[in-house]
């Protein structure tokens, strides 16, 4: 790009030559490094979805449910028609002890399961009933309510907290079925082995394989007891969460 | 773009990489806190779970 004379006594003059203004380079530079900064925008992206969000929004939601009572209160289960109804808190002791989310009806996204964590089919029973008490949570962002839902076991217990009544639901199984396979939250379920016209049943479905939401994953559980709320927490979680 | 910053910052080199690094985590405060919740909702915008 340049001359270089040298003198007689050694000494070396560089000619460079004048840059000329090139608008195209120019244009070209700042619109490439524009796409790969958008690019680093999407990645950073995947990364908030994957990695930050389920811990930030999830915390929000467990601190939300927790606070909750001291505000509003829950809506009495024989009045719960609104979507998006409070009307449940619900205790898992196996997703953490740190773990709650409130249970609103319905299984809209805005705000049910985005924000609050856990919705209710609405054509699905109510705690306690005859039949089946059916929840949706995310598996992964927006808080990934049912995060661990794969990790339940047998002797696993739902604890669920409503105006009235603790509703203690003990774990019977798990199995992964297509979307389209809706029986598995009928009143007596499909594919669930031990199902009994007249059970009282509550599932917790959600998405599988976790971030690819081909399939859904369904947990069953049966109505092991339940106590009135004035009874206080059920012992066995108060064991499990401690104090809080 | 990023070059004509690099100039555009006063002082030597280091106040400059300082400077760099604050203009980059304000960058992804912004990106965090304002631009990825709102793009959630775009990006996954309302909907009703059938059953």
């Amino acid at each position: 790009m340049s001359d270089i004379q040298e003198l007689p006594d050694g000494t070396r003059i560089i000619w460079a030559p004048i840059q000329k203004p090139r608008p195209l380079a120019f244009l070209t530079q700042v619109t490439g490094e524009l796409l790969v900064t958008f690019g680093v925008i999407l990645m950073l992206f995947v990364g908030y979805k994957t990695l930050l969000q389920d811990n930030l929004v999830g915390s929000t939601q467990s601190d939300y449910a927790a606070n909750f009572e001291n505000k509003d209160g829950f809506v009495p289960l024989d009045q719960v028609s609104q979507p998006a109804d409070i009307f449940a808190r619900m205790y898992v002791p196996r997703f953490g002890e740190d773990w709650t989310r409130l249970i609103a009806e319905g299984t809209r996204w805005y705000p049910v399961l985005n924000e609050i964590g856990v919705g209710r089919y609405s054509k699905s029973d109510m705690p306690g009933e005859v039949g089946n008490f059916a929840v949706a949570g995310h598996r992964g962002g927006f808080g990934g309510a049912f995060r661990d839902i794969d990790k339940l076991v047998a002797g696993d217990r739902v604890y669920i907290e409503t105006k009235d009544t603790w509703f203690i639901y003990k774990f019977l199984e798990t199995e992964v079925v297509k979307p389209n396979e809706v029986g598995v939250i009928a009143p007596v379920p499909e594919k669930l082995d031990v199902a009994v016209p007249g059970g009282r049943y509550f599932t917790m479905t959600s998405c599988t394989p976790i971030f690819i939401n081909t399939d859904r994953i369904i947990s069953w559980f049966e109505l092991e007891r339940q106590q009135p709320r004035s009874a206080g927490m059920p012992y066995d979680l108060k064991v499990v969460i401690g104090s809080r | 773009m990023y070059s004509w910053i690099w100039k555009k910052l006063p002082g030597n080199r280091v106040l400059k990489i300082i400077q760099a690094a604050l203009l980059l985590a304000g960058s992804l405060a912004l990106m965090y806190f304002f631009v990825f919740p709102f793009l959630d909702v775009v990006v996954f915008p309302e909907t009703e779970t059938e059953i």
